[in-house]
């Protein structure tokens, strides 16, 4: 069965990533609660939940082509909610945070590097929900 | 105490803030309020009293269109009953975060919610473009907090405001003007408010604020007018009554009456004419009151609350003027005898007195027997200070007592001396029946002119007048003439009783002597000294006696030749309230006053009278709730009522101040001032509350248990108990309130004047049964003539003893936010290691809300209660 690209696409243009992430890709799922005692040796833990932070996504992969790496250098530096629609078909509303290359030496692909982006999820729709 | 949910109460103690159950707070802001002169709504056609101008800033209708405002992430807000106004500050996360604000290029961009966010220069610097929140989070922008737990969705969405307030998760917990906004580059922005109370502290007392007519500001109860009279009225025996009372008898002054303050005086005549002088006000008089009364009037008893007078005919029928109130009329077969009326010392009812020495009681006053039968008229009657009560006076000069009256001798048998000198060791060996006399040049004789000498560690009192011619000896002369007579007047244990004695001697040998042993003529009238332990007596001739504590008083004026040519007959008397002076009235009018009584006038002649009405307020919060109306709490009033209410909770306090309240209490001040001089008066409390309405109450100290916002009063109170909902907990034990004795007084009590009313309570073991002052002497001296009558100081003395034993223990809680919670509410603290178990009175509050956190707090400061608070005072 063929793979599905991951597709960027800021509501302007759509790009297809040549090669998907291999690791990461969903969101990291948080509440906020804070304890406070109260003076009795036998009273209860008091709770209060606050505001759920912000959820962050990381990915990280490999790209081979310069082609790719001025895509995802192009994309972060976007001003823009990106939409990322993942090989299972998440759609999940982004804001990139932060693109780490880190180049590999390779004898085949000059440019190849091995990357690892963080994102701001905007907008996320559990699936089933 | 607020009504709130079941779920609030159960969420509190639950402890667990988490998922739908998580605290939650809410800001919106009212962009177009403003103070508005007018009600709409077709509202203004409801006709006003007169004290305009009236604003308002609460549309009572909900008609205000809130805005929520975004990104709120902290609300702290702070409310004390010892702060004229609440504060608050509100921090919001200045920044557009919505997707929407990502497509279109501005996400995470601070000053979204800036007030000047997209001015010319900025948007051409950086592209940004004025939004919806232009100018409005700015200063005096009016904000709206809405707090509590719950009120999401099942997705975790928060409902909409009205709907949380609807389900009771929501309340609102403050309404603020921003004073000051601060936006910084890291993204924050926070304004910093304080509630409604700002417009009493920033608005001052000056045109347009109040009713220009009314400018400058003055209270006053009551409104004094002086008249003068265009006809002279002239009292003459032989004129007779042509209209009125007694119509075709003798027109002639029957009788006198001081005020209860000394400063006036009445004077009342046969034909129902009252006269007043000085500061006595006029109620009325039956004068031309026509055919509805033949008898005479023949007495007047003034109020001795200084709330109006009595008047008496001769058939017992009574008049009331002023406030005082009618108690009945003498039975019929008094008809034509009553001599005299006399008020009941507490006011509350009075006697007549009939001329063959019958007494009838009426109110308050109790009977306590009629005068034996005898030859004369019984004239007057005068009551002892307790109204337990008093003496006859006959025409011959006997005096009957009755019930706590006491004897202290009558006019128709003068004793050449003192009856019953006080510290005599050795009686004197003088005959005082048969003294030589010395006429003076003023016309009174002398027959002793005493002085004392001190022998063998007495005090004798020696004379210096002697016989054979009668002379009068020089002290030198008078020691040899002792030596060698061994004549003394008596020999006291101390300095003191020797002239006490010597004061009382002379007194009576001057009367002895000149009127002479068979006492006054025809007496008319006495009077009561305010101790009770004396009277005085005056005959026809103005001659006077005194007995007991009484003393005769120098006149004022050229009293010898006016006693030489009275045009009428003395006809009755009246002694000043210190009992250091009186007056003389006669039948045309005349008046004659002794000692410290002051002169205000007689008849005939210019004639003056004060009338008094009511004036603009007659309850101190008359005039809390006009400052209010100005400063913008009118509420709408209901269809019915043309009257433009308060926003908020006024209770009566039952008091006004007897003078104007001074123009400098309001004039060009913040109206706060003006308010807190009335609370200063009464002690309540002030506040704006949560939806602010204004609170001017008693302090909930007086009673155990709370009032809720319906005005019920319950007795329930919160518990801020260790186990559920208190995290931490301090107490004080101070000393800072404790004082070894209060004093309470009209006047410095040290300055020696002999008006001032003064209760004094030391205080030894009343705190807790502990002596806190271990012979410290720290007075606390509260002086203010507003406080002039003793059961009035005691009062005021048993609340200041609650408050020194409610400052003893001070508490600070803190603990999980409940909006139930209110200043002015009691709560019972529970935390084992300060042993608290007691009830609290909740002087303040401090709210401290992270919505980030969840975390919500109050931090409540307290007075204790006092132990067995339950059983409704402190022990």
């Amino acid at each position: 069965m063929a793979v599905q690209r991951w597709t960027f696409d800021d509501g302007v243009e759509q790009v297809t990533l040549p090669i998907n992430p291999k690791d990461g890709g969903s969101p990291e799922f948080t509440k906020k609660v804070a304890e406070l005692g109260t003076t009795a040796p036998d009273g209860i833990p008091i709770l209060f939940e606050g505001s759920r932070p912000a959820m962050k996504e990381e990915f990280s992969g490999v790209l081979h082509t310069q082609e790719h790496y001025e895509l995802l250098w192009e994309w972060w530096d976007k001003s823009r909610a990106v939409t990322i629609t993942d090989d299972l078909d998440r759609e999940i509303v982004v804001y990139f945070e932060s693109f780490q290359p880190r180049r590999v030496r390779s004898a085949l692909y000059p440019w190849k590097h091995e990357f690892s982006v963080r994102a701001l999820v905007l907008q996320y729709t559990h699936p089933g929900s | 105490m607020r009504t709130v949910d079941q779920y609030i109460i159960d969420r509190w103690i639950a402890g667990q803030f988490l998922g739908q159950h998580r605290t939650h707070g809410r800001v919106t802001v009212e962009p177009d309020w403003r103070l508005h002169l007018e009600f709409g709504g077709g509202l203004s056609n409801i006709p006003r009293p007169s004290q305009l101008p009236y604003r308002y800033f609460q549309d009572l209708d909900n008609d205000q269109v809130e805005v929520e405002v975004p990104n709120v992430t902290k609300i702290d807000w702070e409310r004390s009953l010892k702060s004229d106004a609440g504060s608050c500050t509100i921090t919001i996360a200045n920044v557009a975060t919505s997707v929407a604000s990502v497509q279109s290029g501005v996400a995470g961009i601070p000053g979204a919610y800036t007030w000047a966010h997209g001015q010319p220069d900025a948007a051409a610097r950086w592209g940004q473009t004025p939004n919806s929140w232009w100018e409005v989070l700015i200063p005096n922008a009016l904000l709206r907090t809405y707090e509590g737990y719950g009120g999401f969705e099942e997705d975790g969405t928060p409902m909409s405001i009205p709907d949380a307030v609807a389900g009771g998760y929501l309340y609102l917990t403050g309404l603020w003007l921003v004073d000051e906004v601060n936006v910084s580059s890291n993204g924050t922005l926070s304004l910093r408010c304080r509630d409604m109370a700002k417009l009493l502290i920033e608005q001052i007392v000056f045109p347009p604020f109040s009713p220009p007519a009314w400018y400058p500001i003055r209270f006053a109860r009551y409104k004094y007018t002086e008249h003068v009279a265009k006809a002279i009225p002239v009292y003459d025996s032989t004129d007779p009554i042509e209209s009125g009372p007694g119509a075709e008898g003798p027109k002639y002054i029957t009788d006198i009456a001081m005020t209860a303050d000394g400063k006036g005086y009445y004077l009342v005549g046969t034909d129902g004419g009252v006269f007043t002088f000085g500061r006595a006000l006029f109620y009325g008089s039956r004068g031309g009151a026509g055919d509805v009364d033949p008898a005479p009037m023949i007495s007047i008893a003034s109020d001795p609350l200084g709330h109006g007078y009595w008047l008496t005919d001769t058939d017992g029928d009574v008049y009331t003027f002023g406030q005082v109130l009618f108690y009945g009329n003498a039975p019929g077969p008094a008809a034509g005898t009553i001599r005299t009326i006399a008020a009941h010392p507490g006011g509350r009812g009075y006697w007549l007195l009939g001329a063959d020495g019958t007494v009838y009681e009426f109110g308050a006053a109790d009977h306590f027997g009629d005068s034996p039968a005898f030859s004369g008229f019984v004239m007057d009657m005068g009551v002892t200070d307790t109204g337990e009560g008093y003496w006859l006076l006959d025409s011959t000069g006997a005096i009957f007592t009755f019930g706590d009256a006491l004897y202290y001798g009558g006019a128709n048998d003068l004793p050449a001396g003192p009856l019953s000198p006080e510290g005599v060791v050795v009686a004197g060996n003088i005959d005082l029946e048969a003294r030589p006399i010395v006429e003076n040049a003023d016309g009174t004789v002398s027959t002793v002119l005493p002085f004392t000498i001190e022998e063998e560690d007495l005090h004798v009192l020696i004379p210096t007048v002697v016989d054979g011619p009668p002379r009068i000896l020089t002290n030198d002369e008078a020691i040899d003439y002792y030596h060698f007579t061994g004549q003394h007047l008596g020999k006291f244990d101390t300095e003191a009783h020797a002239w006490i004695y010597a004061a009382d001697l002379i007194s009576a040998q001057n009367l002895y002597y000149t009127i002479g042993p068979g006492g006054l003529s025809t007496c008319v009238g006495m009077s009561v000294m305010p101790d009770g332990n004396g009277y005085l007596i005056t005959d026809d001739q103005g001659n006077v006696a005194p007995f007991g504590s009484a003393r005769l008083r120098s006149p004022n004026g050229s009293w010898k030749a006016a006693q030489d040519n009275l045009n009428d007959p003395i006809m009755a008397m009246a002694s000043t309230p210190t009992g250091n002076g009186y007056l003389l009235v006669g039948g045309d009018g005349g008046v004659f006053s002794f000692g410290d009584a002051p002169f205000y006038g007689s008849l005939p002649g210019d004639y003056t009278y004060i009338s008094r009405e009511d004036g603009n307020y007659t309850d101190l919060t008359e005039v809390v709730a006009a400052l209010l109306k100005w400063a913008g709490w009118c509420a709408v009033p209901e269809p019915e009522d043309s009257i433009y209410g308060v926003y908020g909770n006024l209770e009566s306090t039952g008091t006004f101040l007897t003078e104007a309240i001074p123009i400098d209490t309001f004039d060009r001040k913040p109206i706060i001032d003006g308010i807190n001089a009335m609370r200063e008066i009464v002690n309540y409390g002030f506040w704006i509350d949560e939806e602010g309405a204004a609170h001017w109450e008693s302090l909930n100290f007086y009673a155990f248990g709370n009032f809720m916002d319906t005005g019920q009063h319950v007795e329930t109170l919160v518990e801020i108990d260790e186990r559920y909902v208190l995290s931490d907990y301090a107490v004080s034990f101070a000393d800072q309130a404790v004082k070894s004795e209060l004093i309470v007084s009209s006047h410095d009590p040290t300055v020696g004047l002999q008006d001032v009313v003064t209760t004094r309570r030391r205080m030894g073991l009343q705190l807790l049964g502990l002596d806190l002052n271990r012979g410290m002497v720290r007075p606390y001296l509260w002086v203010n003539d507003h406080w002039s009558k003793v059961e009035d100081q005691e009062a005021l003395i048993e609340r200041l003893m609650d408050l020194i034993t409610f400052s003893l223990r001070r508490g600070t809680v803190r603990c999980v936010a409940n909006p139930r919670i209110q200043i002015n509410d009691q709560v019972r603290i529970y935390e084992r290691v300060t042993s608290e178990t007691y009830v609290h009175w909740v002087e303040g509050i401090r709210s401290s809300h992270d919505l980030m956190s969840g975390e919500w707090t109050y931090d409540i400061t307290t007075g204790w209660l006092g132990e067995d608070w339950e059983q409704g005072m402190p022990a």
